[in-house]
């Protein structure tokens, strides 16, 4: 029976013999709607294309999960064994992580130590461009984040010390220091790694803080068909009690936190252009409704009863509603399949650690976007429908234009 | 009897307090009955008619059309039993300007709830009956006042309902369309025995009728 109310509001929608004012005003209604789904559909993308990127290389810098010890100490051995035997591990290594002081020439800077063993570098912490971390002779290779190396003026090659000033107690007062060479220098673009890491050999490391077999944790990288959960829990019980295991959602969690809250935020807003495109849709319905008087009154004469009426209406702002949503939503769309799969937006790679602009999409973002759209243009829809169900048919047929 | 009407009573609230159109009017129309209702302009012609057809409600009063009190039905059955029962006439013709000939005889069938193809043929068949066959296809401002009145007879009458109630059907019509419209009212009547109500001031017209009814201060009383 839908199909007969189909049918009238689109003949009365589409062969209206006035093409003026109506047509104007549902072409607007039709293209607010598309600009504010295809807005959502970008910003979201774009957003979530970013924080891909930025969740990948924090990933990629921070290892996947990281299993920290805080006072207790633990056998490698016994451990190694355990994780060497489960395939889902890829790779892990011990690091030791603490705060020490940088000093070249005649500069220094504050920084933070990341001893890690051999091999791990490329392997678990994903840093391209830097060579075999090896100790050679009695100067300790250090790969510098390209921040410190600016700020230090240091090239591969350079002498650079580390001076550990807390763990000296024994020592007389006289703190710690190591003389080191500039292995490499790294360049991550992402937070303030550059600005802050060095990497060291592990035993390099436990010279420098006095922790002898030692070390803070364990960081590991697992195969991508790991479940994350599961080998959450397998990694705590191998480890000793007092042991923590964090994920990088754990490690950067108001990071992330904020960037979720930023992409609600920007859905919020540009839902507003939706809602105001929807105001659109009412007052193109409502004129719509003011010059069908007549016809409602017919109609309701013929023995259209009032939720009939009703559906034709709103049939109307669905139509008009409903294809503003298709065009913008799919013009959206087409746009993050094409960026995706060509990268037809650049970014200038100087500033951004991409070189094209990022850009994802779930289904769980359309549908929350195509939603949004959907419950929007009921509310709109609704109010001028119900105008025309009140229609006395009496009045109406003796309405004059 | 298709429709009774008992002790109807209507006014209208105007800034002078309330105008009393209708005062107990009461009245019924049997199957294939041709009745017609005159009075002067502004005696409650069109309200009564309104009233009868569903498409007012009375202030006070019965209204039983093919055995419902209309009073205990939901708008969805009063729209079902307008579409079923009444058809009605106007004296402008009221068809839907968007829509061709055809599609203004199809639409009150496809509401019943025919099939496209019965409501076609139907319309086929009437529009030939009245010789508009070849107009079918236009819109209703490309056809002339007395086409365009029959069409909107034909629209009343497309779903055999039991009354058809017609509003001074040839008001804006002239001697002999008007003739030509009251004639093919005949016609079809005999064909579908359908009870008319009409309301006229043309004496041609009530001369075709078999009861003559008049408004007089609210209340209906046979005509002089
Ligand atoms: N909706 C209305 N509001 C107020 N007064 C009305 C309304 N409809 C009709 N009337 C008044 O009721 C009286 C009867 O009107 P109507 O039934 O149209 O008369 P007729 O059809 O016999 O010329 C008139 O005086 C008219 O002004
Ligand atoms: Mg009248």
């Amino acid at each position: 029976m839908m199909r007969l109310e189909s049918w009238l509001a689109r003949r009365m929608l589409l062969s209206r013999k006035k093409v003026g004012l109506i047509s104007w005003s549902g072409i607007i209604s039709i293209l607010g709607v598309a600009v504010g789904c295809f807005a959502l559909i970008i910003s979201v993308a774009v957003l979530n294309g970013f924080e891909r990127e930025v969740r990948n290389k924090v990933v990629g810098f921070e290892s996947d999960l990281r299993l920290t010890l805080g006072e207790t100490k633990l056998n490698m051995d016994n451990l190694s064994t355990a994780f060497d035997q489960e395939s889902d591990i890829a790779g892990y290594s011990a690091f030791i992580e603490r705060k020490a002081v940088a000093i070249a020439m005649d500069e220094r800077s504050l920084v933070k130590v990341k001893a890690v063993e051999e091999g791990s570098l490329q392997k678990i912490y994903k840093i391209d461009g830097v060579g075999e971390m090896k100790v050679i002779g009695n100067k300790a290779p250090v790969y510098v984040g390209k921040g410190i190396a600016d700020r230090l003026g240091l090239q591969s090659g350079d002498r650079l010390r580390l001076m550990n000033p807390l763990d000296n107690q024994i020592y007389l007062g006289m703190p710690t220091v190591l003389d080191g060479r500039v292995a490499g220098v790294f360049e991550t673009r992402i937070l303030d790694f550059d600005q802050t890491y060095v990497f060291v050999p592990l035993e390099v490391g436990q010279a420098l803080f006095k922790s002898m077999d030692t070390f803070d944790g364990i960081d590991f990288r697992l195969t991508s068909s790991a479940r994350k959960d599961r080998m959450k829990a397998l990694i705590l019980s191998k480890a000793p009690a007092g042991a923590v295991v964090s994920g990088w959602e754990d490690m950067h969690q108001t990071l992330f936190q904020a960037m979720q809250m930023e992409k609600l935020g920007s859905m919020v807003v540009l839902s507003l252009i939706v809602i105001v495109a929807c105001f659109n849709i009412a007052s193109t319905l409502t004129m719509l409704v003011l010059e069908k008087i007549r016809e409602v009154g017919i109609l309701k004469t013929i023995g259209f009863s009032q939720v009939r009426i009703g559906n034709i209406f709103r049939l109307q702002g669905i139509f008009i509603g409903g294809f503003g949503l298709l065009l913008g939503g799919g013009l959206g769309l087409l746009f993050v399949l094409g960026q995706e799969r060509l990268g037809l937006i650049r970014l200038p790679e100087t500033i951004y650690f991409v070189q094209s602009l990022p850009v994802a999409i779930s289904l769980t973002d359309v549908i929350t976007i195509f939603l949004i759209g959907v419950i929007v243009i009921a509310l709109a829809v609704y109010f001028p429908s119900r105008e025309a169900r009140r229609l006395l048919p009496t009045e109406a047929i003796q309405y004059e234009k | 009897m298709i429709l009774k009407a008992e002790n109807i009573c209507k006014s209208y609230p105007t800034s002078a307090g309330p105008l009393e159109v209708l005062r107990d009017v009461s009245l019924s129309l049997k199957e294939g009955e041709l009745i017609s209702v005159a009075g002067p302009s502004g005696c409650g012609k069109s309200t009564l008619l309104n009233i009868l057809g569903t498409l007012d409600q009375p202030d006070k009063g019965t209204l039983e059309i093919a055995g419902k009190n209309v009073a205990l039905l939901d708008d969805e059955s009063v729209s079902r039993l307008r579409s079923e029962s009444i058809g009605f006439v106007f004296q402008f013709h009221h068809l839907l300007p968007e829509f061709t000939i055809a599609e203004n005889l199809t639409i009150p069938q496809r509401l019943l709830g025919r099939s496209e193809k019965t409501a076609t043929d139907r319309v086929t068949e009437l529009l030939s009956k009245v010789n508009l066959l070849p107009r079918s296809n236009h819109r209703p401002n490309a056809i002339s006042g007395g086409e365009r009145q029959r069409v909107a007879v034909l629209r009343a009458l497309v779903n055999e309902p039991g009354i058809v109630l017609a509003d001074e059907p040839t008001g804006n019509l002239d001697v002999e369309t008007a003739r030509q419209l009251m004639e093919m009212i005949q016609n079809l009547a005999k064909d579908f025995n359908q009870a008319f109500l009409i309301v006229t001031h043309n004496p041609d017209v009530a001369a075709l009728c078999e009861k003559n009814l008049t408004i007089n201060e609210g209340t209906v009383i046979p005509a002089p």
